[in-house]
């Protein structure tokens, strides 16, 4: 009896299968038309950087990024840039300053009408930065404050030769407001794959990767972006 | 797009959840104070108290360490200053009020500074190296001796005693 009933229902299942599979076929050979898709080079800027780097007098940041489309889906991408920051807590105050490029891909998550390519893409990079560390100031931290002031260092010094390798985790739109031209926004999570410190110091923050934290090896980042889509060739 | 909203939440969560690294927490050993015992002159193991003991800036009588103002103990903690290579204290035993001091003896510490780095938050603690203690001579020191517990005493850490003095 058991049996039986598994080989009604077995043969009820395969039915709907065939029968869903039917309807495929039907819907395909109705849809004939195929919407052009354009391949090519989408270069811009994040123009935060830009923004930032007018506004806060701590900063200064330019970035170029890019995307080269390689499938229907997926995209090569790349940033590089240049970055100074200075950081000034309570107690001291450090200046990094080098440059940064970024390799990975981006997958699209969105599906488009017709031939429109906007973008919601999730993506991985690779990030790698070499860059100098000054250390402007310091004042020595104590607990105890019968002795005050405590000692203050305004000699700076310079830790050049820092390196920092990591992984990032993007995630972002990219929406065409006219022909070829894109805006988009990031958000960027990252984590230290390997880092050079300096001697009795610490790097306070890590051009393209941003502040570091002490509670852990990762990073988080944002990205305003403004393109222009250079189209190469097209594809069905 | 459901996903995408769910994956960018969970993004902004973690980005907003880290915890402020700008404040020094309490536990993070710093800057270290000085810890001297007292001990027995004669039993020189034994840890001996001081009575009605004063602990003061040397150039300023009426600053005076919170903790050691006419106390009875066998242990004093002493910051050091950081931005000099030494520091100065007057030290009472049997102290009353400022009409009747009991017995001050001076002490001045010696030593050298080195300034590592600790954390964002912390910043730079300062160490101090070949440290000495020194008593100044008078007609009634109650102090007899000070001994380092190591030669070229480093004080890094409030962990062990440094500095005996016997009385």
């Amino acid at each position: 009896m058991k049996y039986t009933l598994q080989y009604v229902t077995s043969c009820l299942f395969l039915l709907c299968c065939q029968f869903v599979a039917a309807q495929e076929q039907d819907i395909k050979s109705i849809d004939s038309i195929q919407y052009i898709q354009k391949y090519g080079l989408r270069v811009g800027t994040d123009i935060s950087k830009l923004l930032r780097t007018a506004i806060d007098d701590d900063y200064s940041g330019f970035e170029i990024n890019g995307d080269f489309r390689l499938s229907k889906k997926i995209y090569a991408a790349a940033e590089l840039g240049v970055e100074e920051k200075t950081t000034t807590t309570n107690f001291l105050s450090a200046t990094a300053s080098g440059s940064y490029i970024k390799i990975g891909v981006d997958y699209n998550m969105y599906t488009n009408w017709l031939s429109m390519s906007n973008m919601i893409y999730s993506g991985f990079r690779t990030g790698f930065s070499t860059f100098s560390q000054t250390r402007n100031s310091y004042t020595v931290y104590s607990q105890n404050q019968f002795w005050t002031p405590q000692l203050t260092n305004n000699e700076s010094e310079e830790f050049s030769g820092l390196s920092s390798i990591w992984l990032e985790f993007i995630i972002g739109i990219k929406a065409e407001v006219f022909t070829n031209f894109f805006i988009g926004l990031n958000a960027q999570l990252k984590g230290t794959i390997s880092t050079k410190e300096p001697e009795n110091f610490q790097n306070l923050y890590i051009p393209g990767y941003n502040k570091t934290y002490d509670s852990g090896n990762f990073g988080v980042g944002y990205g305003y972006t403004v393109s222009y889509f250079i189209p190469i060739f097209e594809k069905k | 797009m459901k996903k995408t909203l769910v994956i960018l939440l969970l993004f902004i969560c973690i980005a907003f959840s880290c915890e402020r690294d700008d404040l020094c927490p309490e536990d993070t050993p710093t800057t270290p104070s000085l810890i001297v015992e007292f001990r027995n002159n004669i039993l020189n193991e034994n840890p001996k108290n001081v009575t009605r003991l004063r602990v003061e800036d040397f150039d300023d009588a009426t600053r005076v360490l919170e903790a050691y103002n006419i106390v009875t103990e066998d242990q004093i903690i002493l910051p050091l200053k950081t931005d000099a290579n030494e520091t100065k204290y007057r030290v009472y035993r049997d102290y009353v009020d400022e009409t009747n001091t009991g017995n001050p003896d001076v002490i001045t510490i010696q030593y050298s500074t080195t300034q590592i780095y600790v954390s964002r938050a912390c910043g730079f603690k300062s160490n101090f190296e070949n440290v000495e203690i020194l008593i100044e001579n008078d007609s009634n020191n109650w102090m007899l001796f000070a001994a380092p517990e190591n030669d070229n005493q480093i004080v890094t850490n409030e962990d062990e005693i440094h500095f005996t003095i016997r009385h």
